[in-house]
């Protein structure tokens, strides 16, 4: 097997194994469907090129930061954050059609500080631990307790203002 | 008097509303499959992505830090860019940096760059003395902050010092782009016939047009996607917007 192949055969290996997660990090962050396959075939030609920097047993936290950057920058340069803001606001959002208390904790997530947000998603829908939001965010384990305990708390004294849970 | 709202449950709320919940990707299905080969079309061909082997790329940066600028400026080995519509501009010498991507359209790579440079875009960084290009692993031209070291740093080759859009790709782009604006929503034949035709005016008629995935309900109108290095035109279909 040549070098190319191996490569290309772990490359399909990570497809096949994490995609799915992609997929939906990038579902949870994106105005339609349509658009987190756009960053999920983005996450993964980066991943293509870098192959060789995917951390062992680290690969969907790296992954997850790839989406990540793919996000921000189409974000940037298409100014998607304005329209991501407008269908936000007419809750037109990929799986917005939950409960009253669902659209009420989305709409309290939606108005943290994003760092605030995304330590929260992370940790919350995507499950991750402490020490792979690290890998995601690029900062210290440690930075990833401070942050996640200040966003639990801005989220629960919010929630609570808002009216969550009172029923 | 209120009851102060209890963290658990408001975190618990939240968890339950995971807008994803109901989202599933299956990667060996026809739509997996399909963006897979997206992901392949985007990467470069394993000639320009094999690497230095990383003893190489070390003995560079030694060298530069022992030699400095007579090191740097001795590493010339420049590349030209297999794609040259797209630019990336980094915010600093390292290819994890923040990065924006633009257009090149008329200007060099390096004067696209500076112009997000002047307009503050990456503020709070300063301005740098110069910016040098380089050409990425997927073959794209990525300008770096510094001199001719900052391709050192990063391990890439040299752009040429003019490196800018290939004319008659960025024609193809440009009226493709045209396209999509004054007909939102093209069907497969109208952007296929339409392809055709503007390959053929451009002087780009070897190239080929293909399909990224089938067209449904839910995407019936076309986006355009150029790939300069296997000379194709795929059609994306897309949610009309």
């Amino acid at each position: 097997m040549t070098e190319a192949e191996t490569e290309r055969g772990g490359f399909e290996a990570l497809y096949a194994r994490f995609a799915d997660h992609v997929f939906r990090y990038a579902v949870r962050r994106s105005a339609n469907e349509a658009d987190a396959e756009d960053v999920l075939a983005e996450t993964f030609a980066v991943c293509w090129r870098r192959l060789g920097d995917v951390p062992a047993g680290k690969e969907l936290p790296w992954l997850y930061g790839v989406a990540r950057r793919v996000l921000a920058n189409q974000r940037r340069s298409s100014g998607r954050l304005d329209r991501l803001r407008a269908r936000l606001q007419s809750e037109q959002i990929v799986g917005r059609s939950g409960t009253a208390e669902d659209g009420m904790a989305l709409d309290v997530l939606d108005r943290l500080p994003e760092g605030d947000q995304e330590v929260l998603r992370l940790a919350l829908w995507e499950g991750l631990a402490p020490s792979e939001i690290a890998v995601v965010l690029g900062v210290t384990e440690n930075a990833v307790y401070i942050r996640l305990h200040r966003a639990r708390q801005r989220f629960a004294a919010a929630f609570g203002q808002a009216g969550g849970g009172q029923r | 008097m209120t009851t102060p709202h209890r963290p658990v449950d408001a975190l618990a709320a939240l968890a339950a509303a995971d807008p994803a919940r109901s989202a599933a990707f299956d990667p060996a299905s026809p739509r997996g499959r399909a963006v897979l080969q997206r992901a392949k079309a985007a990467a470069p061909t394993s000639g320009a992505r094999r690497r230095r082997p990383r003893g190489t790329a070390l003995a560079t940066v030694a060298v530069v830090g022992l030699a400095g600028l007579v090191a740097a400026t001795a590493y010339v080995n420049t590349r030209r860019p297999s794609r040259t519509l797209d630019v990336g501009c980094y915010a600093a010498p390292r290819l994890d940096a923040d990065t924006f991507v633009v257009r090149a359209d008329a200007r060099t790579a390096v004067q696209a760059c500076w112009r997000l440079w002047r307009s503050g875009r990456f503020s709070p960084a300063p301005t740098p003395a110069r910016l040098t290009a380089c050409v990425l692993p997927s073959g794209v031209v990525g300008v770096f902050p510094g001199g001719a070291e900052a391709c050192a740093r990063v391990g890439r080759p040299l752009a040429p010092a003019r490196a800018q859009a290939e004319p008659r790709v960025a024609a193809l782009n440009e009226r493709l782009d045209a396209a999509v604006r004054d007909a939102p929503c093209m069907d497969e034949p109208t952007a296929r016939g339409l392809v055709q035709s503007v390959l053929a005016d451009v002087g780009l008629s070897e190239w080929t047009v293909v399909v990224a995935r089938p067209y449904q309900a839910g995407r019936p109108c076309t986006t355009f996607a150029v790939d300069e290095p296997e000379r194709r035109v795929t059609l994306v279909p897309v949610a009309r917007r």
